[in-house]
């Protein structure tokens, strides 16, 4: 997708050996200097995560995509680049063995990251924005980065999805009235009725309304608002760094 | 650096016809939802009067304010569907968005008259809010177009006061100008009590003639001494005071450009106004593009429709 956004079809990727769920480079959006971040989708390749045995899903957070995020966010920070995320992400991977790994610490120590720079960014929820993921890849809660957020018409936002809320709020009445020996209808009904409020509540026009995103826009449009916030960030920077100067497309170059 | 960024690694796949095969439903998928889209958004450009009626009392609306001010085909929409407080009027009424102005990016903002005058309705002030942050994280001059005929009176409650509410773009503006960002404002209509400070807050006033600002409109100056209810006496003294208040508004152009120098500019066209804005944005400063490009520009190798074949619609798909 990315491809069809930024200039030339062209980029610069960091580490792209490490965190496989997530892309990070630098792309050009007329002409000027942008960091990309987004969620990749698919297979991620065999033992992935390193610290699990079950396989990796795109769109989840693993440990090496949170410490690729830390960073590169630190580098464009360093170097004055502005940001654009792209988000399509169910959350950050769960689990004793995710807790061992660190994700928690991981996922905050990313808003650490982006908290201690000053460069612009900008947010496209391309479809699912859900749990702390939806926080810590640059959200609207980056209040002090995240210049406006869009939707797209894919876009879904909710702490979780719907059946997911629905099995962790109704599993342990579910499992009391099966014990009791009564009817589970009622159970069912209520758990297909949480389901569909959180669709309902979750959509592109529910999104827009109540200011999960800032705007819904075509997918052509898309383009158009990247390059609005380019030359926005680009027009008067209270910072900037030499283009000689900056560190990150030597790190990836090596 | 140009051997780094004037041609950097090539990325992306073409298409197969397999997959626009496949993905044919999905891309109608994803349209259906725009369209949908683009319904709401035509029901909130279309909200209150129409065009020719307010075109009719001699005035432009909002939208033709806009067109005529921002540079053709700059003008991004933001907030368009924002109704967080689910006002009956389908908007917050106030219509935002990033623009070019005489080739300078700005964040702009105004009422749209065509609904109870520009009047301050619930979620406005989280509306106005999220532009006057956007200003200041892109250090870029904020653009008003005023035309506010105050709080809508009989929802105030929801909005007047509070950390949050309809004064606080005030302390905004205010921010924004210590932080040297300049906010200009092109000043229509009849601005009372909120609408005089959304006047007087920005840096640089352009008023049309007919223009007025004012600590309080005609209605409160009026009505500002409660006397514990109304009767037909009462009655008929308000209807004589709201006569005489009604031929001379407080706050207009004789007073706020002959008198206290408030405006900077006076323009007998609705346009005139416009143009003092632009000539005011070609004075800020800006660097040229140039100054950051690493490259020259370039468009995508492949074509932004192909984003309808790759964008999953359905959720679960991974």
């Amino acid at each position: 997708m990315l491809a069809r956004l930024v200039d030339g079809s062209e980029h610069l990727e960091f580490r792209p050996g490490y965190g496989p769920e997530i892309y990070t480079g630098l792309c050009k959006i007329d002409g000027m200097l942008i960091g990309c971040i987004g969620n990749r989708q698919g297979f991620l390749g065999k033992g992935y995560p390193e610290y699990a045995d079950y396989p990796a899903m795109g769109g989840k957070l693993y440990r090496q995509g949170l410490i690729k995020m830390n960073e590169f966010v630190t580098h464009c920070g360093r170097d004055r680049i502005p940001i654009i995320w792209f988000q399509d992400t169910s959350g950050i991977d769960v689990g004793e063995l995710a807790e061992k790994a660190e994700l928690l610490g991981l996922g905050q120590t990313l808003i650490y990251s982006i908290q201690q720079t000053d460069v612009p960014m900008m947010l496209v929820v391309l479809r699912k924005g859900s749990a702390a993921a939806h926080y810590v890849m640059g959200g609207p809660t980056a209040n002090r980065h995240n210049a406006f957020t869009l939707g797209t018409a894919a876009t879904e936002i909710q702490v979780m999805h719907g059946e997911t809320a629905a099995v962790a709020t109704y599993a342990r009445r579910a499992v009391k009235e099966k014990d009791a020996g009564r009817p589970l209808d009622g159970v069912i009904d209520s758990m297909n009725a949480l389901a569909q409020r959180y669709r309902d509540t979750s959509r592109p026009d529910y999104c827009a309304r109540y200011g999960l995103v800032d705007e819904v826009v075509t997918l052509p449009k898309l383009r158009d608002y990247l390059k609005g916030f380019a030359g926005a960030a680009y027009q008067n920077p209270r910072s900037i760094c030499p283009r000689h100067h900056l560190l990150l497309p030597r790190l990836i170059r090596g | 650096m140009r051997p780094y960024f004037q041609k950097m690694d090539d990325f992306g796949k073409e298409v197969k016809p397999s997959r626009i095969e496949r993905a044919t439903p999905n891309r109608e998928q994803l349209a259906t939802v725009e369209a949908d889209i683009a319904a709401q958004v035509a029901q909130v450009q279309q909200a209150g009067f129409s065009t020719e009626q307010i075109n009719k009392r001699g005035i432009m609306t909002i939208w033709q304010r806009l067109d005529y001010l921002v540079d053709p085909g700059t003008f991004l929409p933001l907030h368009t569907l924002y109704n967080p407080l689910d006002n009956e009027e389908g908007t917050t009424n106030v219509i935002d968005g990033l623009g070019r102005i005489e080739g300078r990016w700005a964040v702009i903002i105004g009422f749209d008259n065509k609904v109870m005058a520009g009047a301050w309705l619930p979620g406005q002030s989280e509306n106005i809010l999220r532009v006057t942050d956007l200003a200041k994280r892109l250090n870029v001059p904020l653009v008003w177009l005023v035309n506010c005929s105050g709080a809508k009176l009989p929802e105030q409650e929801k909005f007047y006061a509070s950390r949050r509410g309809a004064g606080t773009p005030f302390y905004r503006h205010a921010e924004l100008e210590q932080l040297g960002i300049p906010i200009l404002a092109g000043i229509y209509g009849t601005n009372p009590a909120g609408g005089g400070y959304q006047g007087i807050s920005p840096t640089i006033l352009i008023a049309h003639k007919d223009a007025n600002i004012a600590v309080g409109g005609a209605g409160i100056v009026s009505g500002m001494a409660p006397k514990g209810g109304f009767d037909t006496a009462a009655l008929e003294e308000i209807i004589a005071k709201t006569r005489e208040f009604s031929d001379s508004p407080p706050g207009t152009v004789a007073t706020h450009f002959d008198h206290t120098g408030f405006f900077s500019e006076v323009h007998d066209d609705e346009t005139g106004v416009l143009d003092g804005i632009k000539d005011y944005m070609r004075g800020i400063p800006a660097y040229a593009p140039k100054f950051f490009r690493v490259a020259e520009p370039a468009e995508p190798r492949f074509a932004a429709e192909e984003l309808y074949y790759l964008l999953p619609y359905n959720q679960k798909d991974v």
